[in-house]
């Protein structure tokens, strides 16, 4: 198959646009919608400080490239933060990866561990409930907040792409959850309080796919296995849903989110007096919260210790 | 033809396009690169007789 823009040997059909690329006009079309986000959101302003969340994954590696390239000439100064939440044998090789891609951009990278945090890792936990996903969404955020605080960073940019855009979308309205859904966005942060570092992503109208094949061609290196506890998830199953209808109506998943941002101005009214709600600290760790007591990654951490010191208890 | 899928090979009697035999093959369009004789190629590319394809997993929970 040819390329339809230069006869070249094609590398994609992108089905949406019933065309297909050849390498370099697939390179062109992906850092152009890319940039498109990052300016129709306005997610990148001069001389900000800009903390780049990562994984060692396609995505995050993705991102740090075009931040990196996007950033250079508005004098941005770039940190890459990872949170390790402790699996062995997929995190360890994901920081190696991590570690390689940082060194190639020069974007210096700060390590958090859940170990040193928490005292406790998902890798412990893991195998012990069925709900470690939770655990570690909740403990990844808390800590990654925490640092770009630290650090004195403006924003906090996120990998989360198209395909994650739809997941969230859907499984919020399946849980009947919309609060949670006028929270989410290409941009800003989870509540007005100055103690959330506001949130960018970058790749939101991006396709996983496009951003995986993206990073192979330009031989990126990047973790390609599954998180040994993925399959626990809900978001899983959305993801399957989402990749069947993609396939019979090509362009889905970019017209649930389109349809999102409509939707979205509406729970922003709805929810606007609470979005702007004074937040409180939480007792342990300071940082910020809606709970009364302690926040739920304190709640969650203290959870998790107890379990792993009542399993050994059992052990003989 | 000779399929590789996650590092296993298989030999297949199939001639089509790569749509046809991912479908053939149950796997998910969206999930997967697939690169024929070491080159990426499109969905669209016809496969068969003594070609390589490889299916790169690309979708990863986590």
């Amino acid at each position: 198959m040819k390329c339809y823009l230069c006869k070249q040997d094609a590398v994609v059909r992108i089905e949406y646009m019933q065309r297909e690329l050849c390498q370099q006009h697939f390179f062109r079309m992906f850092e152009k919608r890319v940039m498109h986000t990052i300016r129709k959101f306005g997610m990148v302003k001069k001389g900000m400080r800009i903390g780049i969340a990562v994984s060692g994954g396609k995505d995050s590696t993705v991102m740090l490239h075009l931040l990196a390239q996007v950033c250079k000439p508005m004098r941005c100064k770039l940190v890459a933060i990872l949170a390790d939440e402790g699996i062995r044998g997929y995190r360890d090789r994901a920081i190696v990866k991590c570690k390689k891609e940082c060194k190639k951009v020069g974007v210096p990278l700060k390590i958090y561990s859940f170990k040193k945090e928490y005292k406790v890792t998902v890798g412990e936990i893991g195998c012990r409930v069925n709900n470690s996903c939770s655990y570690c969404g909740v403990l990844r955020r808390h800590i990654l907040n925490k640092a770009a605080r630290e650090l004195k960073l403006d924003v906090l940019a996120f990998g989360h792409n198209l395909d994650d855009a739809a997941q969230t979308v859907i499984m919020n309205i399946t849980r009947n959850e919309p609060f949670r859904l006028a929270r989410f966005g290409a941009s800003g942060g989870i509540s007005e309080d100055e103690s959330f570092v506001p949130r960018i992503r970058p790749l939101i109208e991006t396709p996983e796919k496009e951003i995986a094949l993206y990073s192979i061609l330009k031989g990126y290196e990047s973790v390609m296995q599954d998180c040994p506890f993925a399959s626990q998830a809900f978001r899983d199953r959305a993801r399957e849903f989402l990749n069947g209808i993609e396939e019979e109506y090509p362009g889905s998943k970019k017209r649930v989110l389109e349809s999102f941002w409509v939707i979205k101005r509406a729970l922003e009214k709805e929810y606007a007096a609470k979005k702007g709600e004074k937040i409180g600290k939480c007792a342990k760790c300071g940082e910020p919260t809606s709970q009364k007591k302690e926040c739920k990654a304190c709640e969650l951490a203290a959870r998790a210790r107890g379990i792993i010191k009542q399993r050994r208890k059992v052990k003989p | 033809m000779l399929v590789r899928v996650n590092s296993e090979k298989r030999k297949l009697g199939y001639s089509g396009d790569v749509k046809g035999l991912l479908k053939l093959l149950k796997v998910q369009k969206e999930t997967v690169v697939v690169a024929k004789n070491g080159k990426i190629v499109p969905e669209t590319e016809t496969v068969g007789g003594n070609d390589e394809v490889e299916l790169i997993k690309v979708i990863f929970g986590g």
